[in-house]
């Protein structure tokens, strides 16, 4: 059954670690067709929906932070808060807001099926996709106002061309939930 | 190993002996006014200030400019983006942060000592070579549009570099966490000392998964695994097998950190955070900037 016997301290330590697997997925690149994808979303979403919404979005925050106090952990190597600030900064900040969603929705199927079924992992892949289009979609506005871009410019080359990677993220996600279902934390309330 | 490229500088000026909690103050202030910056002769004259800035307290403009390099893709794409696609209407439209290059002498025109330069009324969009073609438009006067937004965002990473190469991390840390006391985290059942190690964990332990990733990575790879065939294999090997170590990590540590009675408050540190009177007359100084900056080059110069 599922692993009731986490601590509110393992819960945490599991969060920063998890804010850890998100630095070193900016750095790790796989190369698809057309566009090479880093799992640094992946990663995202695969803490929204292993540690929930509350905990997932504290890893992420502290992803953030770890990155605002100045060490080099968003993707290609760069840090500091003209980043968060800058361009491309939408695609970060918005990590944030999609893990909530995320973590929320993914709790509440989690309640709903108590192992991994065919169903359940395909809500959990909607909940990712839906996850994914958040973080593009914010990134995309956040860059169209920044660089000033027409929508239709902003959406092709800030939207279009990852969205086939996030397909695949998203799914990569529900597989693997499928693998550790079972081992997803639950805060020992006792 | 990009992780390990991380180096604070040592030096005794005025600058570098700041609590870090007033630099990071500093750096949010600027970093809001920058963004909300709508012309570019401020931010030149904002950019030319930081670096005066940084001749005056000796800070490496050279280390500085290292930690940029990363980041001259994205400069590079933004101002293609920019100057290949903007569209004649869009530019007019957006006419707020187009004050690039026609405005400049246009501003000017309003002081006396430029009314003689009659020449500037002739400069506009129509007059200058420009070619379009579909969603493309290349012309003179997009050149300068594009530059706005790239010198808009190597000052914001420029300054958010000056306090990193400046300040110890582990007192930049802790300036995170003073400044979170005044959060009302006890709502989330947290607190700032365990924002802290838990940043202080994800530090050390970014180096420990990386390489077990690696390893991961490679053993997958020598068993007949093509990545570029089957990423989601892939990525589900990897994962699982972090998740797993990550699990084990955190039992072990979590285990020992209960122990040693870890209750997340009265943490203690190496360091110790004072304001003093130099920390005082910067946060003075920079307001005083801020309201200069903001109300001079908004409504009155440009």
């Amino acid at each position: 059954m599922r692993n009731q016997n986490i601590s509110n301290l393992q819960l945490m330590v599991l969060s920063s670690f998890f804010a850890a697997l998100i630095a070193i997925g900016a750095q790790l690149v796989i190369p698809l067709p057309f566009v090479p994808i880093t799992l640094q979303t992946f990663f995202v979403l695969l803490a929204s929906v292993f540690l929930g919404g509350f905990r997932g979005s504290l890893s992420i925050f502290i992803y953030l932070l770890i990155g605002i106090a100045g060490f080099p952990v968003f993707s290609s190597g760069t840090s500091g808060l003209g980043v968060i600030l800058g361009p491309t900064g939408g695609y970060l900040y918005s990590f944030l807001i999609a893990s909530i969603i995320v973590g929320v929705i993914s709790d509440k199927i989690f309640l709903k099926y108590d192992s991994p079924s065919l169903k359940s992992l395909a809500l959990l892949f909607v909940a990712c996709l839906l996850g994914s289009m958040i973080i593009l979609a914010i990134g995309t506005i956040h860059l169209m106002i920044f660089v000033n871009l027409s929508p239709e410019v902003a959406f092709f080359s800030g939207f279009f061309p990852f969205i086939l990677g996030d397909v695949v993220k998203s799914l990569a996600v529900a597989l693997v939930m499928s693998q550790i279902y079972t081992k997803r934390p639950i805060q020992n309330t006792t | 190993m990009v992780f390990s490229s991380f180096v604070s500088n040592s030096n005794s000026s005025f600058f570098y002996k700041l609590d870090p909690r007033t630099k990071l103050l500093s750096l949010a202030v600027l970093s809001i006014l920058i963004f909300h910056e709508t012309s570019v002769i401020s931010l030149l004259f904002f950019l030319l200030l930081t670096f005066l800035f940084m001749f005056l307290f000796s800070i490496s403009v050279i280390d500085i400019l290292k930690t940029i390099k990363p980041l001259l893709f994205i400069f590079f794409l933004i101002f293609l983006l920019r100057f290949v696609f903007i569209q004649k209407e869009h530019t007019i439209s957006f006419i707020s942060d187009n004050k690039i290059f026609f405005e400049i002498f246009q501003n000017f025109q309003h002081f006396e000592i430029f009314q003689h330069f009659q020449i500037f009324h002739f400069l506009n969009f129509e007059n200058l070579p420009h070619f379009e073609y579909g969603f493309i438009s290349i012309s003179v006067y997009t050149f300068f549009a594009a530059l706005f937004p790239v010198l808009k965002f190597f000052i914001l990473v420029l300054l958010s570099s000056i306090i990193t190469q400046t300040t110890n991390t582990s007192k930049l840390v802790l300036g995170l966490e003073r400044l979170f006391d005044y959060l009302p985290l006890k709502k989330f059942n947290i607190s700032s000392t365990d924002l802290s190690l838990m940043i202080f964990l994800s530090l050390s332990f970014i180096p420990n998964l990386f390489n077990t990733a690696n390893q991961i990575s490679v053993s997958a790879q020598s068993r007949g695994l093509v990545i570029k065939k089957k990423p989601v294999l892939y990525i589900r090997i990897l994962s699982t097998n972090l998740i797993n170590s990550i699990l084990k990590y955190s039992y072990d540590i979590s285990n020992s950190m209960e122990g040693r009675c870890y209750t997340g408050y009265g943490k203690t540190s190496i360091y110790e955070l004072n304001f003093n009177k130099y920390d005082f007359l910067f946060i003075f100084l920079l307001f005083l900037y801020s309201f200069f900056h903001f109300f001079c080059f908004r409504y009155f110069l440009i």
